[in-house]
């Protein structure tokens, strides 16, 4: 099996893989990064988010060798101790049931709010409905977006 | 509730210091509201080391219930310990917990867990302030406890549990320990955050499938689409040509039987899978069509039925009726569908088994594993993880007994993964059924009278019709509202999951939803009215706003769900 080096949480992570593996097992199974989470293999549920560049994909949708060349961060890489606003947001709204899902809820509303700082409702609709939360989350999301909004220091308006 | 039998267990290794309470409460004692937890002893288990540490073994599943957060809270008020100090460990099915139930079911976490851990706390607070008074040569009256401490605030004099453990272990038992009044309590009925909230958002919550054991393999299954059927013959030579697979494994056990691909890594063994092409014995349901079976479905509403309840004469009660209504109800298979997949991690040794697995019911999966290995329960060690979603798919244990079989061929730790698709394809469906319901109703919308026909598959699996169906089925008191209800059962060759009174008082509550929606009067009189009406009309009616979430044609508001 070829090797690949992968730029994962700041660091340069080698693995052995086939070219087609898809990124979600190499950070599940060689890296043992296990809060990105298998929920469909195909696109679909959005518990296998992570970033790419800074924006939210489906890890289950990347290649590893279509990945050398990118830098990815994952739940584990979001921040030290989980301080992101949107973890500690979610940890206030008291979000999470189950749990499986959030992972990938958070990975996507942070990258939502790296381009939309204050998301209306609207906005944080149309791409958190894309995840799927199985317990039936979706108010406390919307709710600890809006929250983690908030807390985030205002930038200068241009 | 009554402590009937209660066991006070010296902690073999007391030279630690550390004290350890266990309880049981004889079956039915304990039960609260629910179908479904009279035949089970809840318990709590309880220790308190010299470290300060109060340690509380969750006696059920974390699912997203929030079990893992409740227990401490009811622990932290009753025994007056310390927050921050309790640390949750999870229960497992082992001769420590022997007659214990960890069966996390029928929406129980809390009635059935709630009693027993209030009086195993209140035993503990008690012997810890026993042991204080005695040392500090006082009545026990004039001593309380708070956060973790015993306190003497006449002399200014504490202890903390830690200190007290060793003591506390030698006093006798308190037959009838005080339970707090609720006004007492600083955590139970209030919100409180999750335990495990932080470990969630950060992703290092451990879920079945985030199990590695040093030198695992991952497995996958080819099962057989067709329920009965089995694995004919398959060449497993395609798949050991794909790279990083191990070896191919023929399934006998779980939901369906098959055969496993065995890889070095989860991806080998998915492609492994899908360069097979197994042929399969299809079984007796080879020609089993839904649209056909829908029809026999159909067919069935217009049989005599089983009756399961008859109280006065409903269809001549609706014969006279001035106004009825009258609805159709058809239900197709469902999927439980938890987002986390059926996972199970399993490593055979000589003479026992170590299992991994996210379940609802992890004694009936030490069970089953001893049985596949001939060995016996003790030599079977399960070891429960967080559940990715429960809904009652992981009371099943099919993924158990094939992990294990798939270990024990190997040789070496192996975790069987399903995919979604497997998920969807093999599974205890909710089963079909097609509901006809008719009523008559009052001046004021109400029902005077209720007809209800169902077909549906033969839910082999529960045993129906039994004394507890036909029980089960009349949910309602009888008041003298005539009612009737029939059952005509078909030849699904489908395993149910869901149980009957659910699910007719699923389809209960919706017709009269139906009925709420076409109010004859307005809305308030309707409310207004419905305290005086029979209590069988009122629990319809309440049933009926608690399946708003789950009315699934009813228009959802945005961002909403049904579950």
């Amino acid at each position: 099996m070829p090797e690949y080096s992968l730029r994962i949480n700041g660091k340069l992570r080698t693995v052995t893989a086939e070219p087609d593996t898809p990124l979600l097992w190499v950070l599940r199974d060689e890296l043992s990064l296990t809060g990105t989470k298998y929920g469909c293999g195909v696109g679909v549920c959005g518990a296998c988010t992570v970033h790419e560049n800074g924006k939210a994909v489906r890890s289950c949708q990347v290649v590893v060798s279509a990945a050398t060349s990118k830098s990815f961060i994952t739940i584990e890489g979001l921040s030290p101790s989980s301080s992101h606003p949107c973890q500690k947001a979610w940890v206030e709204e008291d979000v999470a049931q189950c749990g499986f899902c959030q992972p990938g809820m958070i990975m996507e509303a942070a990258a939502l709010l790296a381009t939309t700082s204050q998301p209306t409702d609207q906005e944080i609709d149309k791409v958190m409905s894309q995840h799927v939360c199985r317990c039936g989350t979706y108010q406390r999301i919307r709710a600890a977006i809006h929250h983690a909004a908030a807390a985030q220091p205002k930038k200068p308006t241009p | 509730m009554r402590m009937t039998r209660r066991a006070f267990l010296r902690d073999g290794s007391r030279a630690t210091a550390g004290f350890v309470l266990a309880f049981r409460l004889d079956a039915g004692t304990a039960l609260a509201a629910g179908a479904s937890t009279s035949e089970f002893a809840p318990n709590a288990y309880i220790r308190i080391g010299t470290d300060n540490i109060v340690r509380l073994w969750a006696t059920r599943s974390e699912m997203g219930q929030g079990v893992r957060t409740l227990l401490p809270m009811v622990l932290a008020d009753e025994l007056d310990a310390d927050w921050d100090k309790i640390v949750i460990e999870q229960a497992g099915p082992d001769p420590r917990f022997k007659g214990i139930r960890l069966r996390t079911s029928g929406s129980g976490s809390a009635a059935g867990t709630w009693g027993p851990l209030r009086k195993a706390a209140a035993t503990a607070r008690e012997m810890l302030i026993s042991a204080a008074a005695e040392q500090w040569k006082v009545t026990a009256e004039t001593c309380r406890a708070e956060r973790g401490y015993v306190i003497h605030a006449a002399s200014n004099r504490t202890l903390s549990f830690g200190e007290l453990a060793p003591a506390a272990a030698q006093m006798p038992v308190p037959s009838k320990p005080r339970l707090k009044d609720a006004k007492e309590f600083r955590l139970v009925g209030k919100p409180v955050k999750r335990r495990d909230g932080k470990a969630i958002v950060g992703g290092r919550a451990i879920y079945g499938q985030d199990v590695k054991l040093p030198g695992m393999l991952y497995a996958v299954v080819a099962r057989c689409p067709y329920l009965g059927g089995k694995l004919a013959s398959c060449d497993p030579a395609p798949a050991l040509k794909i790279a990083g697979v191990k070896q191919v494994v023929p399934v006998r056990t779980g939901f369906s039987g098959g055969i496993a691909v065995v890889a070095v890594n989860t991806w080998a063994a998915l492609k492994g899978r899908a360069a097979l092409q197994p042929v399969w014995d299809k079984g007796p349901n080879a020609a089993f069509d839904s649209d056909a079976f829908t029809h026999e479905m159909e067919e069935g509403l217009k049989q005599p039925g089983y009756p399961s309840r008859r109280d006065g004469d409903a269809p001549a009660a609706l014969a006279r009726a001035q106004r009825t209504l009258e609805a159709w109800y058809e239900y197709p298979y469902q999927a439980h569908a938890p987002l986390e997949t059926m996972n199970c991690t399993a490593h055979v040794h000589e003479s026992s088994c170590e299992i991994w697995v996210p379940t609802q019911a992890p004694e009936a999966a030490q069970q089953e594993t001893g049985r596949l290995l001939g060995i016996p329960l003790e030599s079977v060690q399960i070891n429960i993880t967080m559940l990715g979603g429960g809904f009652g798919r992981r009371l099943q244990v099919d993924y158990v007994p094939e992990a294990v079989e798939i270990a024990k061929a190997v040789g070496k730790p192996v975790q069987v993964v399903w995919t979604r698709e497997d998920d969807m394809k093999h599974g205890f469906f909710h089963p079909p059924k097609i509901e006809h319901v008719r009523a008559a109703l009052d001046e004021h919308g109400f029902p005077t009278s209720w007809h209800h026909r169902s077909a549906g598959p033969s839910l082999s699996v529960l045993g129906l019709p039994s004394a507890e169906d036909k029980k089960n089925q009349n949910f309602y008191r009888d008041d003298g509202m005539p009612w009737a209800r029939s059952t005509t059962l078909t030849t699904s060759p489908t395993i149910g999951q869901t149980s009957f009174p659910w699910n007719h008082l699923y389809r209960q509550a919706r017709g009269v939803r139906c009925f709420i929606r076409r109010p004859s009067l307005p809305a308030n009189h309707f409310w207004m009215k419905l305290p005086t009406q029979p209590k069988s009309i009122q629990l319809l009616f309440a049933c009926a706003c608690w399946t708003r979430a789950m009315c699934w044609t009813c228009r959802l508001r945005k961002l909403s769900a049904r579950g």
